[in-house]
């Protein structure tokens, strides 16, 4: 077995049951509030076609988008958004299927509940709503599989799911990963579709005991798998969750908390991973409990960082200088991280423990035969070719200011502008989809598919050195300060560049942590 | 025991009830007849508090039906439906005992109240009780209508067209069913009906209804004297007939068996 594949095994359980406790705890909620909804809404014609509309609404928005909505609007990050995120979508099939069940009932038995004296409560209770089970069964069955599919889009908004082997292992380009993440959330939807679907029988054949035990089946697999066991048993696995929990401590006691568990952050990329299971790997040595919140969203870690819900993680000096300081100028890199770190420590209580050693920045890359057929060394030489090439980048790279700067300061004007997962980008320039690509400068896929960078003369790309960013409760504990900075200035782009490459590649695949233990060993 | 005075209802199409007056004495079996649209249901159910008067009054005991709670009001009333209208997710046993079950009775006691129904209606309780509504056929779930309209010991029983949808031999059998039970238990009887034959066997009074109003109200025998009125004697036509044919058939075998 390969060391990924074995990884993924191991962390099965514990997102397993991450997964079925926010999708259960999602679907009951869905019901609570669809099915009073549906009740009062079945006799109020204007609040019928409102529900149903608003439902159908929120249906139409891309759940990933939906998801990432949530965590500004709700200014918060993990459990709570994905929670509230999953309730919507699971809203409307309970909605709808109930109001069809209840408007489907003849009208001879509803004049035939009060005829015998039933108050209109009693009437719903005894004779509505059993005679509607069927029909809400099949909605709530719907509105699971919907759950659960999307449950797996929980993980950038920090809520640990099945999605963590997806994002990581889609990232990572570790396809057994993947696999092995969508497997388990593909026989969570099937083994709940059947047992739903066997309740659903029951009820249209009014089998109490049938109905009662696939009640019951519901149940275990929600309290059963909500409950397996974690692998690591020091690393929980609603680690963002149980933070949170801890965050609401005075600021005193707030020290020797930290001092009981770190929790450390990454966004969805390899080197991130690698970079979280360094920092992990040291604060263990010095002693410390240690708990991972892996494949957040850009956004998503820095608040997490900032309100304390996270301690440590490695961002990039020229996404805070855009994102968090709201700067679109370009000033030289050492100003950048002075200003930065004085930003961070003045507004947000976060501490710049220092630059790793590396940049991680937006370079324009092409192949070498390419680049040098065209007689291309920089982007201004790009500029006048741009018109015939095709650019290649990630989901973020166009809306960025970097991009809208770099195209006017070189007036690049290109045939075509392609999206891909970061993932892809580098192989459809390897293979000619594409021309030029918004490359990492740290991948290591720059040098194994042997793509130039471009040189940025103006410069317009602003820097992206990798810094450690120490939360409001790290910033002062001594032993993560000791333990993580030994490793300021140590990393150079080339080992970076290495570590990335001996995962992402296909042979020879290593795991983050494997990569990050390499990293660790002293430099040649 | 039933009076309506100038009730009248209007539904969304227009007037449902154009100003009934109606009056059933206790004990009393009344049939209401009429065409489709003719509003004999909606007096019917003007009774139990189903459709709400827009003006007039309607008493049953002494009482105005509206000083009484809806709820408390019907459960001391029996309904029986024309497409019997058993809850089919209960079984024969809690459909008969659900309106006690809504009073409160005890457990044993609508258990032998809903034993001593079934028999009454001539179902065996220890064989039907258990079963599902969907198993038995249409007269027998009609009997099982009958059984829990009477189940909380009602004095008035409203019928909406109960045996319409019965094969001939099985209605005759239960019209003389009802008759008996109506006289057993000295019920107050309001019968909806479309079937001037069901009325004249049945009924000790015919309310005839046309267009949201009564147009004729008197016993069998006086109606067959007097139709009084154009529909009466439309209505009238078809028994007539039917038993002047029988007759004709029956001396025609009796002139037969004479040779």
């Amino acid at each position: 077995m390969s060391e990924p594949l074995r990884e993924a095994l191991a962390r099965l359980p514990e997102l397993f049951a991450a997964h079925v406790m926010v999708t259960g705890v999602a679907l009951l909620v869905g019901i609570v509030l669809g099915l009073p909804l549906a009740v009062a809404a079945r006799r109020r014609p204007l609040l019928r076609s409102g529900a149903i509309g608003l439902a159908g609404v929120v249906q139409t928005i891309p759940s990933l988008a939906l998801l990432a909505l949530m965590v500004p609007l709700l200014g918060a990050f993990g459990l709570l958004p994905a929670l509230v995120a999953l309730v919507l979508y699971s809203v409307l099939p309970i909605l709808r299927n109930t109001l069809v069940g209840l408007e489907g009932i003849p009208r001879e038995l509803l004049d035939a509940g009060s005829a015998v004296g039933m108050t209109p409560t009693q009437r719903l209770r005894l004779v509505e709503l059993p005679l509607a089970a069927p029909v809400i069964m099949a909605g709530v069955r719907t509105a699971a599989i919907w759950v659960v599919g999307t449950a797996t889009l929980t993980t950038p908004v920090g809520q640990p799911s099945l999605g963590n082997l997806i994002f990581g292992g889609l990232q990572t380009r570790s396809w057994a990963t993947v696999l092995v993440g969508c497997a388990a959330a593909a026989v969570l939807a099937l083994v709940l579709d059947a047992l739903i679907a066997l309740w659903e029988r029951a009820a249209a054949r009014r089998d109490r005991r049938q109905g009662a035990l696939a009640l019951v089946g519901v149940a275990l697999l929600f309290v059963g798998g909500s409950s397996l066991p974690s692998s690591r048993p020091d690393a929980p696995a609603n680690a963002v969750s149980m933070a949170t929990a801890t965050s609401d401590v005075p600021a005193d006691a707030k020290d020797r908390a930290a001092l009981e568990r770190v929790v450390v952050g990454a966004k969805t990329f390899t080197e991130q991973y690698i970079l979280a299971a360094l920092l992990e790997a040291r604060l263990r040595e010095a002693g410390l409990q240690v708990a991972r919140a892996d494949s957040l969203g850009s956004s998503v870690v820095f608040d997490a960082l900032r309100t304390g819900r996270l301690d440590v993680y490695v961002d990039y000096s020229g996404t805070l200088w855009a994102n968090v300081l709201k700067r679109n100028d370009v000033r030289p890199a050492w100003e950048m991280a002075h200003e930065v770190a004085a930003h961070l420590a003045r507004e947000h209580d976060i501490r710049v423990l220092g630059a790793l050693g590396f940049e991680n920045a937006y370079a324009l890359s092409m192949r070498r035969d390419r680049a040098e057929a065209l007689g291309v060394r920089s982007i201004a030489d790009l500029a006048a070719h741009a018109p015939r090439l095709r650019l290649g980048s990630d989901y973020e790279f166009l809306q960025r200011p970097e991009w809208a700067r770099v195209r006017d300061a070189y007036g690049l004007a290109f045939k075509d502008l392609v999206s891909f997962d970061s993932t892809f980008m580098y192989d459809a320039v390897h293979k000619g989809d594409v021309d030029v690509i918004s490359a990492f400068s740290s991948d290591g896929r720059i040098a194994a598919y042997d793509l130039v960078v471009l040189e940025d003369p103006l410069p317009a790309f602003p820097a992206y050195d990798a810094i450690v960013l120490l939360g409001p409760r790290a910033a002062n504990d001594r032993r993560v300060v000791g333990a993580l900075a030994p490793l300021v200035g140590t990393i150079r782009v080339e080992r970076m560049r290495a570590a990335n490459l001996m995962v992402d590649r296909d042979d020879d695949k290593r795991t983050p942590r494997q990569a990050a233990g390499w990293l660790l060993e002293p430099a040649p | 025991m039933i009076r309506l005075a100038g009730a009248r209802c209007c539904f969304g199409g227009g007037p449902a009830l154009a100003g009934v007056d109606l009056h059933v004495a206790a004990g009393e079996l009344i049939a209401l007849i009429g065409p489709s649209g003719c509003g004999k249901t909606t007096t019917l159910r003007v009774i139990n508090r189903l459709v709400t008067l827009d003006a007039g009054s309607a008493t049953v005991e002494g009482r105005s039906v509206y000083d009484l709670d809806a709820t408390e009001l019907r459960r001391r009333i029996g309904m029986v439906f024309q497409r019997f209208a058993l809850f089919p997710h209960l079984t024969v046993a809690n459909n008969v005992g659900i309106t006690p079950r809504l009073l409160g009775w005890e457990s044993a006691r609508i258990r032998a109240c809903v034993d001593e129904l079934l028999a009454l209606v001539g179902l065996a309780p220890a064989e039907y009780g258990p079963r599902m509504p969907s198993t038995l056929s249409g007269g027998q779930q009609q009997r099982v209508g009958l059984a829990r309209a009477l189940a909380a010991e009602p004095r008035v029983v409203l019928l909406d067209e109960p045996f319409g949808a019965l094969d001939p031999v099985t209605r005759d059998t239960l019209q003389r069913e009802l008759r008996r039970l109506h006289e057993a238990l000295g019920l107050t009887t309001v019968l909806v009906t479309h079937d001037m034959n069901e009325a004249l066997l049945l009924a000790d009074r015919i309310v005839v209804m046309q267009g949201g109003r009564v147009v004729r109200d008197g016993a069998p025998a006086a109606l067959l004297a007097e139709p009084g009125h154009p529909l009466v004697a439309e209505l009238l036509e078809a028994p007539t007939r039917q038993l002047a044919r029988l007759t004709a058939l029956r001396m025609g075998a009796a002139v037969e068996a004479a040779r």
